[in-house]
């Protein structure tokens, strides 16, 4: 499953996650994995809509393992050890006037992920988190 | 306890569909950051924040919240009132303050 994101559109941001939600739902996992998903999603989907210059998020479900990739079209990050930083922010004005940007994105998604990895080029960035959705 | 009960006070307004009033509140959250709120934010709690944007909402949903309350008269416009009614989410306007609200749920038995 492939899902688009538009870059700077925070009004349809969310509806990757939704659904990834749904899906979950539907196969009955347990609401603590569902939770954990949906924010390092939301999350994820919010850093490609806010930082890029858009993207994607691609989802395998495979053996009890959840595993999402956000692919964005660049324009990449300059540090990534600053990134994962709690408070460092990169983010423009209009994402923190919307409640996000304030440098809790990644820590987030950390926390929330079972396995987590990043790359970044001027390219594009892409993040991959995976779920164990058996507890 | 239901979003029904708190809309007694005379403090708090629906201003979503009432197809929703019934849902479940269970403790209360106050933020104005989502990523915040999303982190800390648990199921069923009331949401108490200024940001009036639909991301709110979306934050909302994928926690199961109990609800979303504006502090303060802000006002919630069409777009924010389809996407509460999309997600089944309710939300309540007071013109107290935050800590007010807070105070007034406790007081109301949350």
């Amino acid at each position: 499953m492939e899902y688009a994101i538009s870059c700077n559109c925070l009004e349809e941001a969310g509806i990757v996650s939704s659904t990834i939600k749904k899906e979950l739902k539907s196969r009955g996992i347990d609401r603590s994995i569902i939770r954990r998903v949906a924010i390092a999603a939301y999350e994820s989907e919010i850093n490609v809509v806010i930082h890029s210059n858009g993207g994607r998020a691609s989802l395998v479900i495979e053996d009890d393992y959840l595993e999402i990739t956000f692919t964005d079209e660049g324009p990449g990050i300059n540090c990534i050890e600053s990134a994962l930083t709690h408070g460092f922010s990169t983010a423009s004005r209009y994402a923190r006037e919307n409640g996000f940007g304030a440098g809790m994105g990644l820590p987030n998604i950390m926390a929330s992920a079972d396995d987590f990895n990043i790359k970044s080029s001027p390219e594009g960035t892409i993040i991959k988190i995976g779920f164990k959705l058996c507890k | 306890m239901q979003v029904k009960d708190i809309l007694v006070n005379v403090n708090f307004t629906l201003m979503s569909s009432a197809k929703y009033s019934n849902r479940p509140i269970r403790g209360m959250y106050v933020s104005d950051l989502l990523s915040h709120a999303l982190a800390k934010a648990k199921e069923g709690n009331i949401l108490i924040t200024v940001q009036n944007n639909v991301n709110t909402l979306a934050v909302a949903s994928l926690l199961d919240l109990g609800c979303v309350i504006l502090p303060d008269n802000l006002k919630a416009n069409d777009d924010f009132i389809n996407r509460a009614d999309l997600e089944g989410i309710p939300v309540l306007v007071s013109k107290l303050n935050a800590v007010d609200i807070i105070l007034t749920l406790k007081e109301l038995g949350l």
